[in-house]
């Protein structure tokens, strides 16, 4: 017998669903949230702020439509496709909104960072030219104390000029961000900070102290 | 035992919870991760987090805290909480002559860490950048049912802005003078720093009428006045308001700060070269890991990317006081940068004795004798000092140095704030046209992070000013207990910010900085009041309370401007 959520339940239920990609079995009570799920499964990635769906820290994209996942249940995600921020980079290759995000300091805290991003990318999947208007309504879903939203806001219209510049495997697109040439997977962008020359605002926001903002 | 708390003062926890418990300070290890963000309400400690403490050593297992966001807001702190009467004298032709306030502070229910420095604060800034023969003021602090009031983004400091910015509007308006006229005329003259304000302290530098000067030609003032005309025969209600704020940054002196106000820096150089950087601030989510980089791979001459900066281990880092009041590089700034000179002068001593010549100077990284023009590198320094193999005179190997650095003032950072703004007479509400903040924080270092902060601080300024309010029913029961009630700000709200700075150095420390963490907070809410004031001006309206909720105002036009 286990205890979730106030409510008890007489037996756990199995939990089949694809994570960033891996299949995935937990076994899961029928009230637990999808967000204490992953956050119990390590993907902290994944913020509490309020448990309420009202900002938007707890975003993940399932089958690509992003939603709070503190206000949906772990088992309604069965046979899902949740994408978290963890999963959004292909290795150490940043996507573009990751990229942008960390090259116009649209993240202080990073709090709101994973959520704001998988919000950014549900919109740039369905709308990749979008006005201003269009991602600030979008963006009205996640909160943010320490921004101000304008930056933010800046790099999902930079990210989006990136992604409308993605063209099939084969050709090379340098984009202001760096990026190498992008693979041709669904919705996947790869950008190789490494390998190409950096924008000047790249060294204004070193790396590792912003990075951090998905991590714990 | 280790405690993880989101904190902005590590440290400063670590003393007050083994000391609550009775534990020796250095069996605690008090970590901070990711704190995810503080504007003063992790300047604390909290009643849970000594509690934790102490069921953890009751029970010898660990514990875990997580408090709902409905805790969060009855639980803490609130900012603000004022309510002030003022009273300005001043001749015919504008010049002003003092100032008098009676200002009320709900304390709420408890005293926390700071509740008393806050309003102490607001009286220490309350001529703003203006000068006065003389000042008088009452703080009458009210316990009352509420929600304990604290720092808060500003910290005493917005108030005062809001109350000299808002008087000096009025004796405007009273005298029929151009709110930018008076303001000009009252500036403290750029040839009088350092200041002595009649409240006791002492401004640093500054150039007040620079920045009003650029926002002034941002917005084309003279052509919103001519558009506002228009506006009016038009019946339409669009207004134009302006602030020129000063701020006390860098906290601060030890004198003035309960706890030592001083800030501490550890820089090790390792043997490959590489440097790590260890602050006692604190920071979290205004970007010192860059500044301080920065800072550091200028003065060695390294590259940036070579620097790590650590903070928020108490068993790693030195004793530091933390991040608040904007103190983080003007304090902790300035801490790093003499330990970095210590080390330069150690490096030097090496660069002395490879070159076998005492003419030599530090040229980026390296050390040039500037007789024969040879060089040594600073890989080369730093391998001589860790293999030791030879030591200069009076030297230890290794290449470590710490600072403990007591700030001599604060700094006074300032600036001018202008919003346009368009009031809809059928629903009250309130659209931005365009929002100018041209900021003095002294020298930028970092000019991309610096403008995240204004940008943040004015969105929480907008906030202040327009939204949010700590709303209370007649049982005292907080009824903005969720982000959505107490209405914060979201993208869609918020205008497009127009930022720019004036640099005007502060003399207090090395590196010229001042802080900008506040800024935006405190110039903005009194230039968006000033604003909408000006919109409703032609119905007789002279003043109105924040939040200026569509309700109110539409209430108040209603009323043909009498509230
Ligand atoms: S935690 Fe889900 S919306 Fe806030
Ligand atoms: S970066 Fe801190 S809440 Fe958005």
């Amino acid at each position: 017998m286990r205890r979730s959520n106030g409510v008890l339940f007489m037996k756990n239920i199995d939990l089949r669903l694809r994570v960033n990609g891996q299949a995935k079995e937990w076994s899961i009570a029928p009230g637990d949230l999808l967000l204490d799920v992953l956050r119990r499964e390590g993907y902290f990635g994944v913020k509490r702020g309020c448990e309420k769906g009202e900002c938007g820290a707890c975003t993940v994209l399932v089958n690509g439509k992003a939603i709070n996942s503190c206000l949906m249940f772990a088992a309604q995600a069965e046979g899902s496709d949740v994408l978290t921020i963890e999963g959004l980079a292909q290795g150490d290759v940043l996507h573009p909104l990751q990229e942008a995000f960390l090259d116009l300091g649209a993240v202080q805290c990073g709090f709101c960072t994973g959520g704001m991003i998988l919000s950014a990318k549900a919109l740039l999947d369905r709308n990749p030219d979008p006005t201003v208007e269009e991602v600030r309504e979008v963006m009205a879903g996640n909160y943010c104390r320490c921004t101000g939203y304008e930056k933010p806001v800046e790099a999902v219209l930079a990210a989006a000029v990136v992604a409308r510049a993605f063209v099939p495997a084969a050709s090379t697109v340098v984009s202001t961000f760096g990026a190498s040439p992008h693979n041709s997977q669904a919705g996947h962008h790869s950008a190789n900070p490494r390998s190409a020359p950096k924008s000047k605002k790249t060294d204004d926001k070193k790396r590792s102290s912003v990075l951090l903002g998905g991590q714990r | 035992m280790t405690m993880f708390s989101s904190t902005q003062i590590p440290h400063l926890m670590r003393t007050m919870v083994a000391g609550i418990l009775g534990m020796p300070e250095n069996h605690l290890r008090v970590i901070t991760p990711e704190v995810g963000g503080g504007f003063g309400s992790k300047l604390n400690v909290y009643a849970e987090e000594a509690l934790m403490c102490f069921i953890a050593k009751r029970i010898g297992k660990p514990v875990k805290w997580i408090e709902s966001r409905r805790e969060n807001f009855q639980c803490t702190i609130h900012g603000r909480g004022h309510v002030d009467y003022y009273e300005l004298a001043a001749k015919r032709d504008g010049t002003m002559l003092g100032l008098k306030l009676k200002l009320i502070q709900d304390i709420g229910a408890y005293h926390q860490l700071l509740t008393p420095a806050i309003p102490t604060l607001s009286v220490l800034m309350m001529p703003g950048l203006y000068k006065f023969k003389s000042i008088s003021a009452d703080i009458i602090g009210a316990f009352t049912n509420c929600v304990p009031t604290d720092a808060y983004r500003g910290a005493g400091r917005p108030e005062a802005t809001h109350g000299i910015e808002r008087m000096v509007d009025i004796l405007a308006a009273e005298l029929k003078m151009d709110p930018v006229e008076i303001r000009l005329k009252n500036f403290v003259g750029n040839d009088e720093f350092p200041y002595a304000t009649t409240t006791g302290l002492m401004y640093d530098s500054g150039n007040y009428a620079a920045p009003l000067h650029k926002a002034l030609a941002a917005v084309d003032y003279t052509a919103r006045r001519a558009e506002q005309v228009q506006a009016r025969e038009a019946g339409k209600l669009m207004g134009i308001g302006i602030s020129t704020y000063g701020e006390i940054c860098a906290m601060g002196p030890s004198a003035a700060l309960p706890a030592g106000g001083w800030e501490s820096a550890t820089v090790k150089i390792e043997p490959s070269g590489q440097v790590t950087v260890m602050t006692g601030a604190s920071p979290h989510g205004q970007g010192e890991e860059t500044t301080f980089a920065q800072i550091t791979a200028d003065e060695l001459g390294v590259g940036i990317n070579d620097v790590m900066v650590v903070h928020g281990d108490t068993s790693v880092v030195q004793y530091g006081i933390g991040t608040f009041g904007s103190r983080g590089t003007a304090v902790g700034g300035a801490a790093l940068f003499y330990a970095l000179q210590e080390l330069k002068a150690k490096i030097r001593k090496f660069g002395v004795m490879l070159l076998g010549s005492e003419n030599v100077s530090l040229v980026g990284g390296s050390c040039v004798d500037q007789s024969t023009g040879k060089s040594v590198s600073f890989a080369e320094m730093v391998v001589a000092a860790h293999h030791a193999k030879t030591l200069p005179p009076n030297t230890q190997p290794g290449l470590v140095a710490t600072y403990f650095w007591e700030p001599p003032n604060f700094t006074f950072p300032f600036g001018a704030h202008i919003v346009v703004t368009e009031v809809d007479r059928d629903t009250g509400g309130i659209a931005i046209r365009r929002y100018i903040a041209v900021d003095d924080c002294g020298k930028v270092i970092n000019p991309l992070l610096v403008s995240g902060q204004v940008h943040g601080g004015v969105a929480q300024g907008l906030g202040q000013a327009l939204w949010e309010e700590a709303v209370y029913d007649d049982n005292a029961q907080l009824v903005t207990g969720e982000l959505t009630d107490y209405a914060l700000p979201r993208a869609h709200f918020m205008p497009f910010i127009e930022s720019s700075h004036t640099e005007t150095p502060s003399p207090v420390n090395p590196l010229g900085v001042k802080g900008v963490g506040e800024a935006g907070t405190i110039g903005c809410s009194p230039a968006v009041v000033n604003s909408v004031v000006d919109a409703l001006s032609t119905l007789g309206v002279r003043h109105i309370d924040m939040p200026l909720t569509p309700e109110k105002i539409w209430k108040l036009i209603q009323a043909g401007g009498h509230a």
